[in-house]
């Protein structure tokens, strides 16, 4: 669902990884008090607006809420797709 | 020099806030701090029995609080000799007994005499849980590596920040190295990526704590025990002593077995 969850650390096979990857969905949903396909659409329209801008079709690296000096934050990463610049002038 | 007050909570019930209390409590004392610890879990008090001092109980917190009697005539004093002190909870009253500035005066004033002021909290997250707070500086969250607790303490780290007791810290209580080692357990790192806490130590199961527990005698009197060690690295943690939390994820081994035999425990125990 999160695109944090297939980080390449957890592997999914394990239950601990069940234990964790629902946890990150209740935790979420505790902090902000939005349920887990609210935040899903928020990531998709963010997405959407932000590729109006640059390529990034990756998506989300990390989009999650985290506790950050004792605050709640919405903590978002997001991969960019480089100019092909060097391609272009060859 | 004004001691500490620090509240061990949790959350969820079960989780052994309790005998992290005791255990952490004795450890402190063993170490020569002057510790006193506090049941305040209203109509349910425990921490009498897992440390052995039932029969000894004369007045409770609430009789010290309401003025019946001065603390020092209700604290029972730790058989070892150790400057270890509990006031136990009132067994036959409820929690609209106790109110946070009660509390907080007592804590104040037993700051001046003691190192340590260990308030041992109620399970929940209402009224007891907020008195049991209210005096602390410092606060330490117990869980088990298992959902339910982990969700429960997001919780009650949620509100003891909100309530100005930053940085709480955590104690993961219940780890089998083993499960955690093939990935059936969550593991410290785990732990930490989805609370964003720090890590005070980890204790294992343990069944030598079970019969710790049915001897009122807390576990880290017991040498042979992988809990009890637990216990005295987190308290040499908390004196500032650097002491690795590692020794549980299932990978430790010979090294820090020799330092607790020839570290922390040895001076631990030479006094009994």
């Amino acid at each position: 669902m999160f695109d944090v969850m297939r980080r390449p650390a957890v592997r999914d096979n394990h239950p601990k990884s069940d234990a964790r990857r629902r946890l990150h969905n209740a935790l979420t949903q505790d902090r902000v008090d939005l349920a887990p396909e609210a935040m899903e659409t928020l990531r998709r329209e963010l997405l959407a607006v932000i590729s109006r801008y640059m390529d990034v079709t990756e998506g989300f690296h990390e989009f999650e809420v985290r506790r950050v000096d004792g605050l709640p934050m919405l903590v978002s990463s997001l991969r960019v797709r480089e100019l092909q610049q060097e391609i272009t002038l060859r | 020099m004004k001691g500490t007050t620090i509240v061990i909570t949790s959350g969820k019930g079960g989780v052994g806030k309790t005998t992290t209390t005791a255990n952490l409590g004795t450890a402190l004392a063993m170490r020569g701090h002057r510790v006193v610890v506090i049941d305040t879990d209203m109509g349910l008090r425990n921490l009498d029995v897992i440390m052995g001092m039932e029969s000894r109980v004369v007045y409770d917190l609430v009789d010290v609080v309401e003025g019946k009697c001065k603390a020092h005539q209700a604290m029972v004093r730790d058989r070892h000799r150790f400057e270890l002190y509990l006031i136990p909870a009132a067994q036959s009253r409820d929690k609209n007994s106790l109110h946070a500035e009660q509390l907080q005066a007592l804590c104040g004033e037993l700051e001046n005499e003691f190192d340590y002021v260990i308030v041992d909290s109620p399970a929940g997250i209402d009224q007891g849980f907020r008195i049991a707070i209210s005096p602390a500086r410092e606060a330490i969250v117990v869980v088990n590596p298992e959902v339910a607790a982990i969700r429960d303490a997001d919780k009650v780290i949620g509100l003891l920040e909100a309530s100005g007791l930053r940085r709480p810290k955590l104690i993961i209580n219940r780890v089998s190295p083993e499960m955690v080692r093939r990935g059936d357990m969550m593991g410290q790192d785990d732990i930490v990526s989805l609370l964003s806490v720090e890590v005070l130590g980890m204790v294992p199961m343990d069944e030598r704590l079970i019969i710790a527990a049915n001897r009122g005698v807390p576990v880290v009197y017991d040498r042979k025990s992988a809990a009890g060690a637990a216990f005295h690295k987190i308290a040499a943690c908390m004196d500032g002593d650097e002491v690795p939390i590692a020794a549980i994820d299932g990978r430790s081994g010979l090294m820090d077995r020799v330092k607790g035999l020839i570290g922390i425990d040895r001076s631990a125990f030479s006094h009994v």
